[in-house]
């Protein structure tokens, strides 16, 4: 009998571990998979680390109210505050010391003095004391559920990261008559961080603000998986994945906060420019490069094609949402469940409960959350209660989509198909079938992205136009 | 700076009191900073409504609350025995106000520390002030408002500041249309008819515990859905718009459940004579748009 030494050294397993093992150090693996995480006895559920540099003082109230107003309180703030001078000291204690008396001793200042962005994070996490650190900026805003949610997953999730639903909304900073800063939005929700996290589609982009996320502490105490201090933007992104990589991530679809694009102020995207920002990116994905990733079985039916019956679970197809307008607008109801079948790369969308929902006068497909789309071939198939078949246009104007002959093509956020129905109707079947492109057609940057851009533009205008025809009507 | 009065009037519905009293502690905190800041509120009175059906609060609990926070506010409760809605409990809790200012708001509301400071700024700098409104965090209402003066169509009374007097001038709530919903738009509405200005005044900002689908959507629950379609066919009739009212009792007749629950009600009032006296016939307050009650923002 011959022996070849160390033959299971290129197997992919052994290579997944020694990979890590350099790069968590081989005790810290040991210990980790040990699986003995210990805490201190007064340990808070969560510690939330807040960046400040002590410099947006509205904003900074604000997110702090947001705490207060916790359901759950089981948690420590840690404001980073960042080369503060005098000023921003007292004006960061000063709002501090004015919080409700139930929040005494929660939330307490540490001070880091140089360093980037980056450098408050490690020092945050290297002071936290929660069994979950969440990062939450000093302008986002949180519902009462933030806290609660992540926390309603630690029972049967412990250990991985934790991932709740966000909205993004813009932002402007203006001066009222006396000269002070108001805050106010100017858009309504966008819906882009509202999806699961999907491990494949992160290796590209990143979807998930800061505080849409809670990390073990153990990540950063056991596994030695820090901030890189070299990156200027981003660092969230390469620490998120260099985690999840590791711990895999817990999903909760409960939308818990708001996280605010600012128009005319200061933000991370204004402060460095887009070649840092690409630059960085490359560096993270290059990083990314240099691990084997373990894939979430949620997300193989994604990655499969079974060539005989031409189906394949796509896992972007559950991004398609379905409401209904009774008269009263498409806010009034719930989303439709929703039942898919494919056949040669054809999908049929079919509304579970559709008869829930009397007197529909319109009907409003959303293909996915956000990004590029192209729907080739869209048909509804609408009956009433009495079998009857219901008539249908696709209204042009409200679908924020070009028409290219049989193709609809979305390159903005939220895109939306807008079917109305002939009449009003009480349905007993809606279904939608359609092709599905995650791009947009060569062709498209001819011609048609010129009438896109146009139609956005002419959208502004028309409803400007109707908002002063209202005022004068009036 | 002249010191004033200001009474806070709340209806108690069910609440936690957990959340209530983390309320009353931003209240109290409140009163502290525009005390410590020299602002025109040193001390308020609260005053609870209950319209639950069994008493949230034991007299003793009401005297520990005091106890705790009686250098702040003194707090009186009233358990109505009955289900008084938003107009009515308000209207109620009126009667025995002495306040000059009286502070509306929804029980589980958080204040900013600043919050007396900056609502009462828009009563010594500006003339004719009916209500200031308070931004609401972290889902900020839509509305259109002037950045430069804070004037706005209408206030939602999920937290505002009236003069005592100009609330007891119009009449207080209108309790007879709206039970739940619009009395707010209705008196920010009469408000304006009567030469006043409704101004919004986000530097003062509250927490209003809201919860949304997965997607941002509103959930209404049955009730909300037959008392806001109700409302509105109210409204449209009392600011005299038929075009409006004709409109919606046409989408109601075939619309929902809540919707034609709420035709039926409005024909039963019709024929009964019920219906009030229609105001705003020139239209030159009423700001409708088509489902809301004012242009918004986006």
């Amino acid at each position: 009998m011959s022996e070849i030494k160390n033959h299971t050294g290129n197997a992919l397993v052994r290579r997944y571990y020694d990979t890590l093992s350099e790069t968590v150090g081989r005790e810290n693996l040991e210990y980790f998979l040990n699986g003995e995480i210990t805490y201190l006895e007064d340990a808070p559920f969560l510690s939330v680390i807040m960046r400040t540099r002590g410099n947006r003082p509205e904003a900074l109230a604000e997110v702090l109210l947001c705490l207060s107003g916790q359901s759950d309180l089981d948690f420590e703030v840690l404001i980073m505050g960042h080369n503060l001078d005098d000023s921003g000291r007292n004006t960061v204690n000063g709002i501090i010391s004015e919080l409700p008396d139930y929040m005494d001793g929660k939330v307490r200042l540490c001070e880091v003095t140089g360093g980037n962005r980056t450098t408050p994070l490690n020092e945050g996490f290297k002071a936290a004391k929660g069994r979950y650190i969440s990062i939450l900026d000093d302008d986002d805003l949180v519902f009462d559920n933030w806290v609660e949610s992540f926390h309603s997953l630690e029972e049967g999730n412990a250990g991985k990261i934790f991932h709740s639903y966000c909205a993004a909304q813009d932002w402007k900073v203006s001066q009222n008559a006396d000269g002070e800063n108001i805050l106010t939005s100017i858009s309504a929700f966008k819906t882009m961080y509202c999806v699961p996290f999907e491990m494949l589609e992160q290796l590209s982009t990143n979807r998930c603000p800061t505080f849409s996320l809670a990390f073990p502490s153990y990540v950063y105490n056991v596994l030695n998986i820090h901030f890189d201090e070299t990156l200027t933007t981003t660092e969230d992104w390469d620490f998120l994945m260099r985690c999840a990589f590791i711990c895999g991530v817990a999903d909760i679809p409960n939308l818990t906060g708001v996280y605010r694009l600012w128009v005319n102020a200061e933000s991370s995207a204004t402060l460095h420019s887009r070649r840092e920002w690409k630059k960085n990116h490359t560096y993270i994905q290059d990083k990314f490069k240099t691990n084997a990733v373990l894939i979430p079985k949620e997300e193989l039916g994604g990655l499969m094609y079974n060539a005989d019956s031409g189906s394949q679970d796509n896992a972007k197809i559950r991004e398609v949402m379905v409401i209904a307008d009774d008269g009263t607008g498409f806010g009034a109801h719930k989303p439709f469940k929703l039942e898919f079948t494919c056949e040669n790369g054809r999908w049929t969308a079919k509304c579970v409960n559709i008869s829930k929902v009397k007197g529909i006068k319109a009907l409003r497909l959303d293909p996915v959350a956000s990004g590029t789309v192209t729907v080739t071939d869209f048909a509804a198939k609408l009956v009433d209660e009495n079998g009857n078949d219901v008539g249908y246009t696709v209204d042009k104007k409200r679908t924020n989509g070009v028409f290219v002959k049989n193709k609809i093509v979305f390159m903005g956020d939220d895109p939306q198909i807008r079917v109305d129905l002939l009449g009003q109707h009480d349905l007993s079947l809606a279904e939608f079938s359609f092709e599905i492109l995650y791009d947009v057609p060569e062709n498209f940057f001819r011609f048609p992205i010129i009438k896109y851009l146009f139609k956005r533009w002419a959208g502004a205008v028309y409803r400007r136009v109707r908002a002063v025809f209202r005022k004068i009507k009036h | 700076m002249e010191k004033t009065t200001l009474r806070l009037q709340t209806i108690l519905y069910y609440n936690e009191k957990e959340n209530l009293e983390k309320s009353l502690a931003s209240v109290a905190r409140a009163v502290e900073v525009s005390r410590k800041k020299g602002g025109c509120i040193e001390r308020i009175d609260i005053c609870y409504g209950d319209a639950s059906a069994e008493p949230i609060y034991t007299d003793a609990e009401i005297a520990a609350l005091n106890q705790k926070y009686g250098e702040f506010f003194h707090l009186e409760y009233m358990f109505f025995g009955f289900n008084s809605g938003t107009s009515r409990g308000q209207n109620v809790m009126f009667k025995t106000c002495k306040a000059e200012y009286l502070l509306a708001m929804n029980p589980d509301v958080i204040l900013c520390p600043d919050f007396f400071i900056e609502m009462m700024k828009p009563y010594r700098t500006r003339e004719n002030v009916g209500m200031v409104e308070a931004r609401q965090c972290p889902l900020e209402h839509p509305k259109t408002f002037d950045p430069l003066t804070g004037e706005e169509p209408w206030g939602a009374m999920a937290c505002v500041i009236i003069p005592s007097a100009v609330f007891g001038k119009l009449g207080g709530l209108d309790e007879k249309n709206f039970f739940l919903y619009c009395d707010d738009v209705d008196f920010s509405y009469r408000l304006r008819l009567n030469g006043y200005k409704v101004i919004y005044q986000p530097r003062a900002f509250v927490y209003h515990a809201k919860r949304l689908d997965e997607k941002g959507g509103v959930q209404p629950t049955s009730a909300e859905l037959y008392y806001s379609a109700e409302a509105a066919l109210l409204m449209a009739y009392k600011y005299s718009d038929d075009a409006r009212l004709k409109r919606f009792l046409q989408v109601y007749a075939t619309g929902s459940e809540q919707q034609k629950k709420a035709a039926e009600e409005f024909y039963r009032r019709n024929k009964n004579g019920l219906l009030t006296e229609r105001l705003d016939k020139d239209h030159k307050i009423a700001a409708f748009t088509e489902w809301g009650y004012s242009e918004n923002r986006y």
